[in-house]
Protein backbone atom coordinates (compact mmCIF):
# COMPACT_ATOMS: atom_id res chain seq x y z
CA UNK A 1 0.00 0.00 0.00
CA UNK A 2 1.62 3.46 -0.87
CA UNK A 3 1.97 6.22 1.82
CA UNK A 4 2.77 9.50 1.94
CA UNK A 5 6.62 8.73 1.85
CA UNK A 6 6.16 7.65 -1.90
CA UNK A 7 3.97 11.22 -2.79
CA UNK A 8 6.95 13.26 -3.04
CA UNK A 9 7.82 12.06 -6.61
CA UNK A 10 3.92 12.36 -7.83
CA UNK A 11 3.23 16.08 -7.15
CA UNK A 12 3.14 17.68 -10.28
CA UNK A 13 4.57 14.94 -12.18
CA UNK A 14 1.08 12.86 -14.01
CA UNK A 15 3.30 9.66 -14.82
CA UNK A 16 4.13 9.51 -11.05
CA UNK A 17 0.65 10.16 -9.57
CA UNK A 18 -0.54 7.51 -12.43
CA UNK A 19 1.54 5.08 -11.16
CA UNK A 20 0.74 5.86 -7.29
CA UNK A 21 -2.98 6.28 -7.41
CA UNK A 22 -3.94 3.23 -10.32
CA UNK A 23 -3.96 0.16 -8.34
CA UNK A 24 -6.89 2.38 -5.85
CA UNK A 25 -8.98 2.95 -9.03
CA UNK A 26 -11.01 -0.34 -9.16
CA UNK A 27 -11.85 -0.41 -5.85
CA UNK A 28 -12.74 3.29 -5.75
CA UNK A 29 -14.78 2.58 -9.09
CA UNK A 30 -16.72 -0.38 -7.25
CA UNK A 31 -17.49 1.27 -3.92
CA UNK A 32 -18.50 3.99 -6.14
CA UNK A 33 -20.79 1.90 -7.95
CA UNK A 34 -22.22 0.40 -5.46
CA UNK A 35 -23.24 3.93 -3.39
CA UNK A 36 -24.49 5.43 -6.63
CA UNK A 37 -25.70 2.45 -8.62
CA UNK A 38 -24.63 3.88 -11.63
CA UNK A 39 -21.77 3.33 -14.23
CA UNK A 40 -21.32 6.41 -15.69
CA UNK A 41 -21.93 8.19 -12.38
CA UNK A 42 -19.47 6.15 -10.82
CA UNK A 43 -16.58 7.03 -13.38
CA UNK A 44 -17.66 10.69 -12.95
CA UNK A 45 -17.30 10.29 -8.81
CA UNK A 46 -13.56 8.50 -9.76
CA UNK A 47 -12.69 11.06 -12.24
CA UNK A 48 -13.29 13.90 -9.44
CA UNK A 49 -11.91 12.21 -6.89
CA UNK A 50 -8.29 11.87 -8.72
CA UNK A 51 -8.44 15.83 -9.63
CA UNK A 52 -8.97 16.51 -6.07
CA UNK A 53 -6.24 13.68 -4.83
CA UNK A 54 -3.78 15.16 -7.52
CA UNK A 55 -4.60 18.88 -5.62
CA UNK A 56 -4.43 17.71 -2.06
CA UNK A 57 -1.37 15.59 -2.01
CA UNK A 58 0.33 18.03 -1.01
CA UNK A 59 -1.49 18.98 2.59
CA UNK A 60 -1.48 14.64 3.20
CA UNK A 61 0.60 13.76 6.26
CA UNK A 62 3.41 11.55 5.88
CA UNK A 63 2.90 8.01 6.57
CA UNK A 64 -0.39 8.13 5.71
CA UNK A 65 -2.29 5.90 3.88
CA UNK A 66 -3.06 7.04 0.44
CA UNK A 67 -5.45 4.04 -0.58
CA UNK A 68 -7.53 4.69 2.16
CA UNK A 69 -7.46 8.43 1.82
CA UNK A 70 -8.35 8.05 -2.35
CA UNK A 71 -11.25 5.99 -0.87
CA UNK A 72 -12.49 8.54 1.09
CA UNK A 73 -12.13 10.84 -1.63
CA UNK A 74 -13.84 8.67 -3.97
CA UNK A 75 -17.10 7.88 -1.42
CA UNK A 76 -17.62 11.37 -0.73
CA UNK A 77 -17.53 12.66 -4.25
CA UNK A 78 -19.81 9.44 -4.88
CA UNK A 79 -22.38 10.81 -2.22
CA UNK A 80 -22.31 14.64 -3.39
CA UNK A 81 -22.80 13.02 -6.92
CA UNK A 82 -25.85 11.11 -5.32
CA UNK A 83 -27.24 14.52 -4.40
CA UNK A 84 -27.20 16.19 -7.24
CA UNK A 85 -28.23 13.34 -9.58
CA UNK A 86 -31.39 13.61 -11.81
CA UNK A 87 -31.86 10.83 -12.84
CA UNK A 88 -32.78 7.73 -11.23
CA UNK A 89 -30.24 4.70 -10.05
CA UNK A 90 -29.64 2.56 -13.36
CA UNK A 91 -27.64 -0.65 -12.05
CA UNK A 92 -30.55 -2.57 -12.18
CA UNK A 93 -30.70 -3.17 -15.82
CA UNK A 94 -27.43 -4.08 -15.55
CA UNK A 95 -27.09 -6.75 -13.06
CA UNK A 96 -24.68 -9.68 -14.11
CA UNK A 97 -26.38 -12.81 -14.58
CA UNK A 98 -26.30 -15.40 -11.94
CA UNK A 99 -24.76 -18.90 -12.31
CA UNK A 100 -26.94 -21.51 -11.18
CA UNK A 101 -26.33 -23.53 -9.05
CA UNK A 102 -25.91 -27.35 -9.50
CA UNK A 103 -28.50 -28.17 -6.35
CA UNK A 104 -31.00 -25.12 -8.22
CA UNK A 105 -34.13 -26.98 -9.91
CA UNK A 106 -35.09 -23.89 -12.93
CA UNK A 107 -37.68 -22.66 -10.41
CA UNK A 108 -35.65 -21.82 -7.52
CA UNK A 109 -33.35 -20.49 -9.86
CA UNK A 110 -36.00 -18.31 -10.94
CA UNK A 111 -37.23 -17.36 -7.47
CA UNK A 112 -33.40 -16.43 -6.73
CA UNK A 113 -33.15 -14.06 -9.56
CA UNK A 114 -36.02 -12.26 -8.66
CA UNK A 115 -35.05 -12.14 -5.31
CA UNK A 116 -31.75 -10.59 -6.36
CA UNK A 117 -33.87 -7.84 -8.42
CA UNK A 118 -35.67 -6.95 -5.66
CA UNK A 119 -32.77 -6.45 -3.05
CA UNK A 120 -31.58 -4.26 -5.02
CA UNK A 121 -34.15 -2.39 -5.90
CA UNK A 122 -34.39 -2.25 -2.03
CA UNK A 123 -31.19 -0.70 -1.97
CA UNK A 124 -31.84 1.52 -4.74
CA UNK A 125 -34.78 3.10 -2.95
CA UNK A 126 -32.72 3.66 0.10
CA UNK A 127 -31.69 6.86 0.53
CA UNK A 128 -27.73 7.26 -0.21
CA UNK A 129 -27.20 8.05 3.41
CA UNK A 130 -28.28 4.75 4.12
CA UNK A 131 -26.61 3.03 1.29
CA UNK A 132 -23.50 4.45 1.90
CA UNK A 133 -22.87 2.71 5.30
CA UNK A 134 -24.21 -0.62 4.05
CA UNK A 135 -21.96 -0.70 1.65
CA UNK A 136 -18.85 0.22 3.77
CA UNK A 137 -19.58 -2.09 6.28
CA UNK A 138 -20.90 -5.18 3.82
CA UNK A 139 -18.44 -4.33 1.06
CA UNK A 140 -15.80 -3.05 2.11
CA UNK A 141 -15.94 -4.75 5.83
CA UNK A 142 -15.22 -1.29 7.24
CA UNK A 143 -15.53 -0.97 11.13
CA UNK A 144 -17.81 1.77 12.81
CA UNK A 145 -14.32 4.15 13.68
CA UNK A 146 -12.95 3.55 10.21
CA UNK A 147 -16.86 4.07 8.17
CA UNK A 148 -16.63 7.67 10.71
CA UNK A 149 -13.50 8.68 10.07
CA UNK A 150 -14.57 8.05 6.05
CA UNK A 151 -17.92 10.07 6.11
CA UNK A 152 -16.35 12.34 9.22
CA UNK A 153 -19.23 11.49 11.84
CA UNK A 154 -18.41 10.56 14.78
CA UNK A 155 -18.82 6.51 15.49
CA UNK A 156 -22.16 6.92 17.53
CA UNK A 157 -24.27 8.24 14.39
CA UNK A 158 -22.42 5.54 12.51
CA UNK A 159 -24.58 2.59 15.10
CA UNK A 160 -27.52 4.45 14.77
CA UNK A 161 -27.08 5.08 10.77
CA UNK A 162 -26.23 1.52 10.31
CA UNK A 163 -29.07 0.16 12.65
CA UNK A 164 -31.63 2.27 10.57
CA UNK A 165 -30.04 1.35 7.34
CA UNK A 166 -30.81 -2.05 8.18
CA UNK A 167 -34.43 -1.54 9.42
CA UNK A 168 -35.18 0.06 6.08
CA UNK A 169 -33.34 -2.16 4.04
CA UNK A 170 -35.86 -4.66 6.07
CA UNK A 171 -38.87 -2.86 5.29
CA UNK A 172 -38.81 -2.85 1.97
CA UNK A 173 -37.68 -6.10 1.49
CA UNK A 174 -40.33 -7.25 3.76
CA UNK A 175 -43.22 -5.16 2.63
CA UNK A 176 -46.33 -7.08 1.23
CA UNK A 177 -44.34 -10.12 1.89
CA UNK A 178 -44.81 -10.32 5.60
CA UNK A 179 -44.13 -13.99 6.17
CA UNK A 180 -40.56 -13.89 4.96
CA UNK A 181 -37.87 -12.07 6.98
CA UNK A 182 -35.00 -10.14 5.44
CA UNK A 183 -32.53 -12.50 6.19
CA UNK A 184 -34.66 -15.70 5.09
CA UNK A 185 -34.93 -13.53 1.70
CA UNK A 186 -30.94 -12.98 1.65
CA UNK A 187 -30.42 -16.69 2.70
CA UNK A 188 -32.22 -17.39 -0.25
CA UNK A 189 -29.66 -15.59 -2.65
CA UNK A 190 -26.63 -17.21 -1.78
CA UNK A 191 -27.76 -21.17 -0.67
CA UNK A 192 -25.45 -23.14 0.97
CA UNK A 193 -22.97 -20.43 1.78
CA UNK A 194 -25.24 -18.74 4.85
CA UNK A 195 -24.65 -20.11 8.08
CA UNK A 196 -27.97 -20.12 10.04
CA UNK B 1 -25.68 -13.96 9.37
CA UNK B 2 -27.66 -12.38 7.16
CA UNK B 3 -25.38 -9.66 7.07
CA UNK B 4 -23.06 -12.17 5.62
CA UNK B 5 -25.42 -13.05 2.50
CA UNK B 6 -25.28 -8.86 1.91
CA UNK B 7 -21.86 -8.87 2.02
CA UNK B 8 -22.02 -11.49 -0.70
CA UNK B 9 -24.71 -10.50 -3.24
CA UNK B 10 -22.64 -6.76 -2.69
CA UNK B 11 -19.45 -8.00 -3.73
CA UNK B 12 -21.27 -11.12 -6.32
CA UNK B 13 -22.70 -7.77 -8.46
CA UNK B 14 -19.54 -4.83 -7.77
CA UNK B 15 -16.62 -7.33 -7.96
CA UNK B 16 -18.36 -8.65 -11.82
CA UNK B 17 -18.16 -5.12 -12.76
CA UNK B 18 -15.95 -4.16 -15.16
CA UNK B 19 -13.83 -1.53 -14.52
CA UNK B 20 -13.56 1.60 -16.95
CA UNK B 21 -10.08 1.41 -19.16
CA UNK B 22 -9.98 4.92 -19.32
CA UNK B 23 -10.71 5.99 -15.76
CA UNK B 24 -7.56 7.75 -15.90
CA UNK B 25 -7.72 9.69 -18.66
CA UNK B 26 -4.56 11.08 -20.68
CA UNK B 27 -4.61 14.84 -19.82
CA UNK B 28 -7.03 14.60 -17.37
CA UNK B 29 -4.73 16.10 -14.88
CA UNK B 30 -3.41 18.55 -17.65
CA UNK B 31 -3.46 22.31 -16.18
CA UNK B 32 -3.14 21.44 -12.73
CA UNK B 33 0.64 20.95 -12.86
CA UNK B 34 2.94 23.56 -12.45
CA UNK B 35 4.26 25.06 -15.80
CA UNK B 36 5.00 28.74 -15.14
CA UNK B 37 6.88 29.18 -18.28
CA UNK B 38 3.59 28.15 -20.15
CA UNK B 39 0.78 28.89 -18.48
CA UNK B 40 -0.43 29.52 -14.49
CA UNK B 41 -1.56 27.27 -12.28
CA UNK B 42 -5.26 26.90 -12.45
CA UNK B 43 -7.93 23.47 -11.79
CA UNK B 44 -9.08 21.59 -14.00
CA UNK B 45 -11.96 20.60 -15.16
CA UNK B 46 -13.45 23.92 -13.98
CA UNK B 47 -10.97 25.70 -16.41
CA UNK B 48 -11.67 23.45 -19.14
CA UNK B 49 -15.72 23.91 -18.92
CA UNK B 50 -15.06 27.48 -19.25
CA UNK B 51 -13.24 27.56 -22.31
CA UNK B 52 -15.33 25.23 -23.78
CA UNK B 53 -17.90 27.83 -22.17
CA UNK B 54 -16.47 30.59 -23.82
CA UNK B 55 -16.36 29.23 -27.01
CA UNK B 56 -20.08 28.75 -26.61
CA UNK B 57 -21.05 31.85 -25.77
CA UNK B 58 -18.62 33.63 -28.17
CA UNK B 59 -20.81 31.36 -31.33
CA UNK B 60 -24.02 31.95 -29.67
CA UNK B 61 -25.27 35.59 -31.37
CA UNK B 62 -23.20 36.62 -34.82
CA UNK B 63 -25.44 39.36 -35.38
CA UNK B 64 -24.50 40.93 -38.88
CA UNK B 65 -22.59 44.47 -39.14
CA UNK B 66 -20.17 44.01 -36.63
CA UNK B 67 -17.29 42.74 -38.78
CA UNK B 68 -13.78 44.17 -39.28
CA UNK B 69 -13.41 44.86 -42.80
CA UNK B 70 -9.95 44.42 -43.75
CA UNK B 71 -8.11 45.14 -47.51
CA UNK B 72 -8.30 42.05 -48.35
CA UNK B 73 -12.17 40.92 -47.60
CA UNK B 74 -14.23 39.79 -45.08
CA UNK B 75 -11.32 37.81 -43.17
CA UNK B 76 -11.41 38.78 -40.28
CA UNK B 77 -14.11 38.93 -37.52
CA UNK B 78 -14.87 41.44 -34.44
CA UNK B 79 -15.43 40.19 -31.21
CA UNK B 80 -18.55 42.38 -29.09
CA UNK B 81 -17.92 41.61 -25.47
CA UNK B 82 -20.64 42.15 -23.09
CA UNK B 83 -21.28 41.99 -19.80
CA UNK B 84 -23.34 39.98 -18.33
CA UNK B 85 -26.40 42.20 -16.14
CA UNK B 86 -25.37 44.69 -18.08
CA UNK B 87 -25.60 44.47 -22.02
CA UNK B 88 -27.21 41.21 -22.01
CA UNK B 89 -29.72 39.59 -19.12
CA UNK B 90 -27.49 37.12 -16.79
CA UNK B 91 -26.90 33.51 -18.52
CA UNK B 92 -28.55 30.36 -16.97
CA UNK B 93 -26.46 27.64 -17.94
CA UNK B 94 -26.93 23.77 -16.89
CA UNK B 95 -23.25 22.12 -15.84
CA UNK B 96 -21.68 20.50 -18.50
CA UNK B 97 -20.75 16.94 -17.53
CA UNK B 98 -16.91 16.86 -17.49
CA UNK B 99 -14.82 15.43 -17.96
CA UNK B 100 -16.08 13.27 -21.17
CA UNK B 101 -14.30 9.71 -21.90
CA UNK B 102 -13.90 9.11 -25.90
CA UNK B 103 -17.12 8.84 -27.13
CA UNK B 104 -19.31 10.15 -24.23
CA UNK B 105 -21.53 13.23 -24.74
CA UNK B 106 -22.73 15.95 -22.53
CA UNK B 107 -25.61 18.65 -23.31
CA UNK B 108 -27.36 21.87 -22.30
CA UNK B 109 -29.71 23.91 -23.71
CA UNK B 110 -29.15 27.37 -24.43
CA UNK B 111 -31.16 30.05 -25.40
CA UNK B 112 -33.46 27.96 -27.39
CA UNK B 113 -29.96 25.90 -28.90
CA UNK B 114 -29.16 22.42 -27.48
CA UNK B 115 -25.65 21.99 -27.59
CA UNK B 116 -24.65 18.62 -27.75
CA UNK B 117 -20.53 18.09 -27.06
CA UNK B 118 -19.29 14.98 -27.82
CA UNK B 119 -15.35 13.53 -27.10
CA UNK B 120 -13.83 12.42 -29.95
CA UNK B 121 -11.07 9.80 -31.05
CA UNK B 122 -8.43 11.64 -32.76
CA UNK B 123 -8.80 10.14 -36.18
CA UNK B 124 -12.51 11.73 -36.19
CA UNK B 125 -11.09 15.27 -36.94
CA UNK B 126 -11.82 16.21 -40.27
CA UNK B 127 -8.86 15.79 -42.75
CA UNK B 128 -9.38 19.11 -44.49
CA UNK B 129 -8.98 21.37 -41.25
CA UNK B 130 -5.58 22.58 -40.28
CA UNK B 131 -4.30 21.26 -36.60
CA UNK B 132 -1.44 22.79 -35.10
CA UNK B 133 1.97 21.41 -34.70
CA UNK B 134 1.79 20.14 -31.31
CA UNK B 135 4.79 19.52 -28.98
CA UNK B 136 4.80 16.67 -28.24
CA UNK B 137 2.62 15.82 -30.69
CA UNK B 138 -0.71 14.62 -30.54
CA UNK B 139 -1.19 12.27 -26.94
CA UNK B 140 -2.37 15.23 -24.43
CA UNK B 141 -4.93 16.67 -27.29
CA UNK B 142 -8.50 15.81 -27.04
CA UNK B 143 -10.64 16.57 -29.82
CA UNK B 144 -14.14 17.37 -29.10
CA UNK B 145 -17.73 17.73 -31.27
CA UNK B 146 -19.54 20.31 -30.66
CA UNK B 147 -23.43 20.11 -32.40
CA UNK B 148 -26.03 22.83 -32.02
CA UNK B 149 -29.61 22.09 -32.90
CA UNK B 150 -32.58 24.40 -32.87
CA UNK B 151 -34.27 22.94 -29.64
CA UNK B 152 -37.71 22.79 -30.95
CA UNK B 153 -37.59 21.56 -33.94
CA UNK B 154 -34.17 19.44 -34.38
CA UNK B 155 -32.53 21.16 -37.22
CA UNK B 156 -28.97 21.02 -37.08
CA UNK B 157 -27.62 24.80 -36.74
CA UNK B 158 -23.93 24.32 -36.70
CA UNK B 159 -20.83 21.29 -35.98
CA UNK B 160 -17.83 22.86 -33.93
CA UNK B 161 -14.70 20.58 -34.33
CA UNK B 162 -12.28 21.17 -31.04
CA UNK B 163 -8.89 20.24 -29.73
CA UNK B 164 -7.64 21.14 -27.26
CA UNK B 165 -3.92 20.81 -25.78
CA UNK B 166 -1.41 21.82 -23.31
CA UNK B 167 -4.01 24.87 -22.52
CA UNK B 168 -4.84 26.09 -25.95
CA UNK B 169 -8.00 25.35 -27.54
CA UNK B 170 -8.92 25.83 -31.37
CA UNK B 171 -11.87 25.36 -33.05
CA UNK B 172 -13.83 25.20 -36.14
CA UNK B 173 -17.16 25.89 -36.61
CA UNK B 174 -19.16 24.71 -40.29
CA UNK B 175 -22.49 25.51 -40.97
CA UNK B 176 -24.77 23.67 -43.43
CA UNK B 177 -24.81 25.00 -47.03
CA UNK B 178 -25.58 27.49 -48.30
CA UNK B 179 -24.20 29.27 -45.21
CA UNK B 180 -27.10 31.38 -43.41
CA UNK B 181 -26.12 35.02 -43.98
CA UNK B 182 -26.50 35.77 -40.08
CA UNK B 183 -23.80 33.64 -39.33
CA UNK B 184 -21.92 35.88 -41.51
CA UNK B 185 -21.29 38.67 -38.72
CA UNK B 186 -18.66 38.76 -35.95
CA UNK B 187 -19.58 37.27 -32.79
CA UNK B 188 -20.15 38.43 -29.15
CA UNK B 189 -18.27 36.74 -26.13
CA UNK B 190 -20.54 37.27 -22.60
CA UNK B 191 -18.77 37.65 -20.20
CA UNK B 192 -19.31 37.86 -15.84
CA UNK B 193 -20.25 41.41 -15.25
CA UNK B 194 -16.91 42.04 -12.93
CA UNK B 195 -14.29 40.38 -15.42
CA UNK B 196 -11.68 41.60 -16.53
CA UNK B 197 -11.58 42.40 -20.44
CA UNK B 198 -8.68 43.90 -22.88
CA UNK B 199 -9.40 44.52 -26.17
CA UNK B 200 -5.97 44.35 -28.85
CA UNK B 201 -5.59 44.26 -32.70
CA UNK B 202 -3.20 41.66 -33.58
CA UNK B 203 -1.88 40.72 -37.19
CA UNK B 204 -2.44 37.22 -38.12
CA UNK B 205 -1.67 35.78 -41.66
CA UNK B 206 -1.10 39.68 -42.63
CA UNK B 207 -4.40 40.61 -41.65
CA UNK B 208 -5.48 42.54 -38.52
CA UNK B 209 -7.61 40.33 -36.33
CA UNK B 210 -9.38 41.43 -33.12
CA UNK B 211 -8.28 39.84 -30.03
CA UNK B 212 -10.34 39.57 -26.38
CA UNK B 213 -8.93 38.59 -23.44
CA UNK B 214 -11.63 37.78 -20.71
CA UNK B 215 -9.74 37.12 -17.84
CA UNK B 216 -6.54 35.26 -18.62
CA UNK B 217 -7.98 34.21 -21.61
CA UNK B 218 -7.04 35.61 -24.93
CA UNK B 219 -9.44 34.53 -27.61
CA UNK B 220 -8.66 35.21 -31.39
CA UNK B 221 -11.51 34.54 -34.03
CA UNK B 222 -11.63 35.02 -37.37
CA UNK B 223 -13.62 33.56 -40.64
CA UNK B 224 -12.96 30.69 -43.33
CA UNK B 225 -14.56 29.64 -46.31
CA UNK B 226 -17.62 27.90 -44.82
CA UNK B 227 -17.37 29.14 -41.29
CA UNK B 228 -15.41 30.59 -38.00
CA UNK B 229 -12.18 29.82 -36.47
CA UNK B 230 -11.51 30.44 -32.95
CA UNK B 231 -8.54 30.06 -30.73
CA UNK B 232 -7.62 30.28 -27.50
CA UNK B 233 -5.08 30.09 -24.75
CA UNK B 234 -4.35 30.98 -21.40
CA UNK B 235 -1.28 32.58 -22.56
CA UNK B 236 0.38 35.64 -23.24
CA UNK B 237 -0.97 37.13 -26.42
CA UNK B 238 2.29 37.07 -28.79
CA UNK B 239 2.91 33.17 -27.92
CA UNK B 240 -0.60 32.81 -29.25
CA UNK B 241 -0.64 34.52 -32.13
CA UNK B 242 2.04 32.75 -33.17
CA UNK B 243 0.59 29.36 -32.46
CA UNK B 244 -1.92 30.84 -35.10
CA UNK B 245 0.35 31.65 -37.43
CA UNK B 246 1.56 28.10 -37.44
CA UNK B 247 -1.29 26.88 -38.58
CA UNK B 248 -1.28 25.56 -42.32
CA UNK B 249 -3.48 27.85 -44.38
CA UNK B 250 -7.17 26.49 -44.88
CA UNK B 251 -7.54 24.34 -48.02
Amino acid sequence: MATASDLQPACGDEASFRTLVEPCLGPAYRVALLILLDRDLARDAVQEALLRAYRGLGKLRAGSNFGAWFNRLAVNEARRLAGRRQRQPVLLEQLPEIATAPWESPEEHLLAREDRTRLWAALAELDELYRTVLVLRYYQGLTDTEIAEALAIPPGTVKSRLHAARQRLHDRLTRGDGAMSWGDRLRKLVPGRVSR
Amino acid sequence: MNEQALSQELHRVADAAPVPADLFLPGLLEGLGARPALRRRRSGWLVAAAVAAAVLLIFLVTPPGNRLVSAAGDLVLRITVKREGTDVPKQDYAPLRWPLAIGESTDQVVNGRKMVLTRMHRQDWPADLPLPALNPPGDLATIYRQQGFDASTGKLLFTTWEIHWDGFQLSYRRYPKPRPPETMGGGYLVVPANSEVQEETVTLKGQPATAVRAGELWLIQWQHADGAGLISGRVDLDILVKVAESLPELK
